[in-house]
Parts: C-alpha cells; structure tokens; sequence
C-alpha cells in the first residue's frame, strides 16, 4: 500500500510540472461543478495524547481501502481563486469487517495556478466539519484536506481529471472527559477521478 | 459567484455549529477502529479447555477442537436433528456435551452426550433428569436440582429448595486451586409463597459454600477468590456498574467500575490471577483492574495484555497452565494471555 501511495504522489507532481504557463482562463464569477468518486487508502491514525497507543500507519490502523465520493460547486473570486462548498462520503471497513462512515461538509477553496483552456491545475482547501461513525459511536468533528487536481477539459464545458491529497480529522476530547486520551488524528488519502463542468 | 458565496456561507456557519456542540460518541470511536480484531466466520460460545495439545471449544453450531497448524476437527455437531446447547471437558477424556433435540416427536427433549475418549463416540446419559442448562465447568440443572457432572454421573447438591426457577448462573476458576465454582440465583417455593435465594456451589461438594437470602437483583458476573466471592452488577438506568462482595447477609457494594460492562445479562467476563494479585474485568471497551482491599482501587487497561481484545466481546476465561489464560472472544476465536509478563500483548491462536 505504501508504494502504491507514493507511486500515486509522484504521478500527481509530475503532472503538475510541464504546464506552468500563465494563462488566465477563467473569470471573476465563472462556475464548476464537480462530482468526484474513487477510492481513499487509510494512512495513520495518531493518539496524540496516548503513548501507548501511539501512530499507526496504513494496515496497522486496522482499516481497509474505502470509498469516496463528493459533490462540489465553486465559483471564481477573480481569476485565480475559486470558492464555494462541498459535500462527502467516504468509507472504510475495519479488520473486524465493521464499516467507519466519515461525511465531510466543508467550505471549499481552489487556487488555479495552471489554467489553459484544456488544461486545469486546482490546489484545493477544504475546512468544516465532518459526521463520522463506527459501530455503536458517533461524532461529529473538524475536517481539512489538501488536495490537487490536475483536470483535462476535452469540451469547453466538461473535463476529467484526478485528484489526490490528505484528508484529516481530528476527535477530540476535552480534559475533563474519560475519553481525554483517545483524542486522535486520523488521515486518509484520496484517489479519486473527478468530472468537471465549469460554465 | 453569488450562489457559491450563499453555499460556503452555509457550509462554514452549519459546520461551525456543529464543532461548537460536539456530540459525544458512545466510544472513543479511532480508538476502537484501532483495536477492532479480525471476524471469524464461527462464533465462538466458550472455551473448554486445553488437553494434548488440542484446544476445545464450543462454538454456535458444535464442539470443536483445535490442534495448531494441524487441524480443527469438529467433534459433535448441531444439525437438522439436534442442537447443541453446551459443553463440558472434566479432563483429557471426558466430554459432555448437552444437546437438544429438533426432531419432531422429541421437541425439546434434552439429553447429555457423554464421551470418555475426547469426542470420538457418546453415550446417551439418564435422561430422565431433564437437564435445561450445563455450564462449561460441570455444573447443571433441571427445573428442581442443580448438579453437577463428574465420571459419567450427575450428583445432586444439597440446596433445601423444592422448585427453582429463574435460574441465573455464572462461574468462575480459582487459579490457585484450580477449584470450580458457580452463582446461582434462584427463586424457591417456601411455606408462604416463594422467595429468592443465593447459592456458591462448589464442584465436588454437595453442600452449598453459601446459602443467602437472595434478593431481585440481577448480578450479572461471579468471580471466586479464595473464600471470597464478588458480583458483577450493571444498572442500567443510571448506566453504570459495579462489583459487589458476597457476605453472609447478602451482596455489598464493593467498588464501582471506571466502565460500563458491556452487557447486563449473564457474563462470564472476570478472572484472578494470584500472582497478578488483581481482580480484572473485561467492561465494553477496557479492562478494570481492581487492587483489592478495605479501600478497593480501579484503574483501566487497554493495552498491554488488553491489546487487540480490548473492544472484544469474551466468552469466558480459562487458565490453561502457570499465569497464561485461554480467552474466548466471541467472533474472533481464541487468545492467550500471560499474566506472569502482563506486559505482553494477546497472541492470536490459529
């Protein structure tokens, strides 16, 4: 998993080099919309407050490659930044066959440094919150991701393209709950393709 | 561009909201994903022992052994014609195993298969006794006695009751002397009505260790240490639970848990190690341990010799030799723990 992982990032960089081109293709109130779907692989979970239980990367966090879809719509700022919302489901199954849903809802923000007509290069943020579960417990915690999403437009309106990234959560306990030292990080990397209309 | 403003805007504000007023999970739910353990397609119902080598368990559709990297061989087995309801192993040999019959002119009937070669071939013992239920260390009941199984026979104890139903029972091992006992909560017919009755019974002694007037408490869990014996109690309308000391009036709040047990019916989810020298109870997601005395003390575990089992739901716990136990886990089979290095984490027994 962990080659697979890396073979993945270095795809994505390569992608981003050859076209640095400056061209300004989109304008100050132009849209996208995106339906993204792939799947995400599990990458460590960190129990910041816990030695014991530590980090845990990839198999050792007990879960297997899942799924992950979205829903997202933007509009430009001006010619570079895009922003508007998005909404996820991404899922997981345990070693115990048991399923962990994460449902993201964030705000989300995309610069284009790359942007030629056919070709796109989106650096996107993602900031909210997510609905997680797993087996009798249920959250509702912080959620971020950075991703990038090199985008072939083979019409004026429609592109395909790939996307990958980090996605992040945090569940948190306060001092004064007995969880307290089961607060951790969890981390997942999507990989994912993404259909593309922009108006 | 107005509409994709409107649409962050909301997004922000609801998630926003939300973080404000986490909802607190029933569990710290990375920390169970972290400790969840592999399924096995057979759901283990209790561990019976360890004999030459062979592992013996009693699973949800038979009695099975099991010979590392060699063989599973299933030994009786619940089919269109019988189930089977439990188990018990009184040594390398002997073999009980308490079946109940699904043909059609026999709905119900129950009747213990006896081996005395380890599962090759049964006999049919008396079945006129009408045994209901049989724990996995040997004892037994019917709607009127309790019993408990040893060399082919069934001997009675002398409990002064003339009816019991509602029979609750849990057991424990004492791992210093290997003695074997169970709890049973009762209700008898008595001059005037009926009343509830406590009962420790030892395997091999036909007089009850204890005889208490009972009460309409369900405990839930039994453990003997030495001549003392503690209850697992679970109260579920204040969702919390405890273990209380079995006196000679009637059970005592001992100690509160730091954890919820993880049910509140009959569990067999607590053992005493005497060199470990704690009394350790498996709860929904961590193990209690209980520094005995006049000021009993709780500290949660769930690494160490918790790991990978923390989240489990157990069967039971068993000694198998010196400080290592054999524990149960209803979906992902057997583990061994050591008591002797606690440090250690479960190993998996394939």
């Amino acid at each position: 998993m962990k080659r697979f992982v890396l073979a993945i990032l270095v795809v994505l960089l390569l992608c981003a080099v050859p076209v640095f081109a400056r061209d300004s293709y989109y304008l100050t109130g132009d849209t996208i919309f995106s339906i993204r779907a792939g799947i995400n692989f599990p990458t460590f979970l960190a129990f910041f407050r816990d030695p014991q239980m530590g980090t845990r990367f990839f198999e050792d966090t007990h879960l297997s490659i899942g799924g992950d879809a979205s829903l997202a719509y933007q509009g430009f700022l001006n010619e570079s930044f895009a922003l508007g919302g998005q909404i996820q489901y991404v899922f997981n199954y345990s070693v115990g066959g048991k399923i962990l849903t994460t449902v993201p809802l964030t705000a989300k923000l995309t610069y284009m440094p790359v942007q030629t007509g056919s070709f796109d290069l989106g650096i996107s943020l993602n900031l909210g919150g997510a609905f997680i579960r797993y087996n009798e417990g249920k959250d509702f915690v912080p959620f971020a991701s950075a991703t990038i999403t090199p985008s072939y437009y083979f019409s004026d309106n429609w592109g395909l393209g790939v996307e990958s990234g980090l996605m992040v959560t945090l569940e948190n306990y306060g001092k004064n709950n007995e969880k307290h030292n089961q607060s951790a990080f969890a981390a997942f990397m999507p990989v994912t393709l993404v259909l593309s209309y922009r108006h | 561009m107005k509409k994709a403003i409107i649409i962050t805007l909301a997004v922000v504000l609801f998630s926003a909201l939300m973080v404000a007023c986490n909802i607190d999970a029933t569990l710290g739910i990375y920390s169970e994903v972290a400790q969840s353990t592999p399924s096995s397609d057979v759901v283990l119902r209790d561990y019976l022992g360890y004999y030459n080598s062979k592992y013996y368990y009693l699973s949800d559709d038979g009695v099975y052994s099991l010979e590392v990297g060699v063989a599973t061989t299933k030994l009786l087995a619940s089919d269109e014609n019988q189930r089977v309801v439990s188990a018990f192993m009184e040594d390398e040999n002997q073999l009980y195993v308490l079946v109940e019959s699904k043909e059609k002119d026999k709905l119900g009937e129950t009747v213990i298969k006896y081996s005395i070669d380890a599962g090759k071939n049964y006999s049919d013992l008396a079945a006129e006794n009408g045994i209901k239920g049989m724990l996995s260390n040997g004892f037994c009941w019917n709607d009127s006695r309790i019993y408990y199984m040893q060399a082919g026979e069934l001997h009675e104890f002398n409990t002064n009751t003339s009816v019991k139903n509602e029979i609750l029972s849990a057991f424990s091992s004492d791992s210093e002397t290997g003695d074997e006992y169970a709890f049973f909560s009762v209700n008898e017919t008595e001059l005037g009505g009926t009343a509830n009755r406590f009962y420790v019974l030892k395997y091999g002694e036909s007089a009850p260790v204890k005889n208490i007037k009972g009460d309409s408490t369900y405990y839930c869990g039994f453990q003997s240490i030495g001549s003392d014996f503690y209850l697992l109690y679970k109260d579920t309308s204040k969702n919390l639970s405890y273990v209380y000391k079995l006196a000679d009036d009637g059970p005592k709040e001992y100690v509160k848990l730091n954890f919820n047990l993880k049910f509140s019916k009959t569990q067999n989810s607590t053992f005493y190690d005497a060199g470990y020298g704690k009394l350790v109870v498996k709860c929904s997601t961590y193990f209690d341990e209980i520094t005995l005395g006049d000021e009993p003390k709780v500290e949660s575990v769930k690494n160490r010799y918790a790991s990978n089992i923390c989240t489990a739901d157990i069967t039971n716990f068993k000694l198998r030799e010196g400080q290592t136990y054999i524990v149960g886990t209803v979906n992902s089979m057997l583990y061994s723990i050591d008591m002797g290095n606690p440090d250690n984490v479960p190993v998996a027994i394939k």
